[in-house]
């Protein structure tokens, strides 16, 4: 997988988020990157999940339907999940249709 | 974020699926380790995807605002008439104490209720076998954690449940011809509620699955099924 400027930028915007949904406090002595995942690294509960959910739809609207990424999803995948798997998946759905 | 104050309590409130199609479906979390988190890593985004979904922290749990008391049944479903009294007549699913809260709503409320899943109702068993003990969060110092502990410890939740009469026949003859959905797990406390509902509901329907109080994790497929059939019924 290539990276692009657009990953990094996502990314960015994964990780601000994370930051409102968190606290400062917390995310300061962890570096997030593509690989850190939200249940073991981030030990993120699971409502600052749907917090985290609610502001990727006010950021990006319906074109990244979090709930909807989920669905397909079993819990033991759902538990896995990275920060990568998610920037991911925000880009696919961000990228113009038909291409 | 979608926070609504009502009641003078701040709700944390998440709408998930379509704005437009059947009528919305309400899912009501239970007690403690609950909140809106519990169906939308579960059923409700299969849910979503053919209706208007609406999940809600109850006060003390979640995102919503702790109060210091109203944790019985009336005070919650007066909560739930606030956080939905922009929708048009909707159907609920409750798990647990959220089931209760939901009769105690269809009663109070009449035609406000178009279905009712009630998923591992406490109204027959132990309550005390599903009640955290004090000062045991699942993971302590967690944000989890400290919220349970601080709901047993300086709220009215416990006494409020005490308080709590059982759950009779006649009160679930009371929500009158709301079609009724009943799921038990097969290990839980609460299995015999099944029965209690059939005795006063004969018409509704009642499965058992396999698994304990928390079905929504456990059989979260058979669960998503059952709940899929119950709804699509209502526009067959």
């Amino acid at each position: 997988m290539s990276s692009t400027a657009g990953t990094g930028q996502v990314l960015t915007e994964v990780v601000r988020m994370l930051v409102d949904v968190v606290g400062e406090d917390f995310l300061l002595d962890l570096e997030v990157g593509p690989g850190t995942t939200f249940n073991e690294d981030l030990a993120l509960e699971s409502i600052e999940f749907v917090a985290l959910a609610e502001r990727l739809q006010g950021r990006y609207g319906d074109r990244v339907d979090f709930a909807a990424f989920i669905a397909g999803m079993d819990l033991d995948q759902i538990m896995r999940m990275t920060v990568g798997d998610l920037v991911a998946h925000i880009e696919s759905r961000l990228q113009p249709a038909g291409v | 974020m979608a926070f609504v104050c009502a009641r003078g309590v701040r709700f944390h409130v998440v709408d998930l699926g379509r704005s437009v199609g059947p009528e919305p479906l309400v899912m009501l979390h239970g007690l403690f380790t609950g909140s809106a988190a519990s169906w939308f890593f579960t059923v409700a985004p299969a849910l979503a995807r053919r209706r208007p979904v609406r999940l809600l922290d109850w006060r003390g749990h979640g995102m919503s605002e702790r109060t210091p008391t109203g944790y019985g049944t009336a005070s919650m479903a007066g909560d739930l008439a606030e956080l939905t009294g922009d929708l048009p007549p909707f159907a609920i699913t409750g798990h647990s104490y959220g089931a209760a809260v939901a009769v105690r709503f269809a009663r109070d409320h009449p035609g406000r209720v178009t279905r009712l899943a009630l998923v591992d109702p406490p109204f027959a068993g132990d309550p005390a076998a599903v009640v955290p003990a004090v000062g045991a969060g699942a993971r302590p110092g967690t944000g989890g954690g400290r919220r349970t502990a601080a709901l047993l410890e300086r709220t009215s939740l416990l006494t409020d449940l005490a308080a709590e009469p059982p759950m009779t026949e006649d009160d679930l003859r009371g929500v009158g011809e709301v079609p009724v959905l009943t799921v038990v797990g097969a290990q839980s406390p609460f299995r015999a509620s099944g029965e209690l509902v059939g005795r006063a509901l004969p018409a509704s329907r009642r499965h058992v699955l396999n698994g304990g109080h928390d079905l929504h994790i456990t059989a979260r497929a058979r669960l998503t099924r059952l709940l899929t059939d119950f709804l699509e019924d209502a526009h067959a």
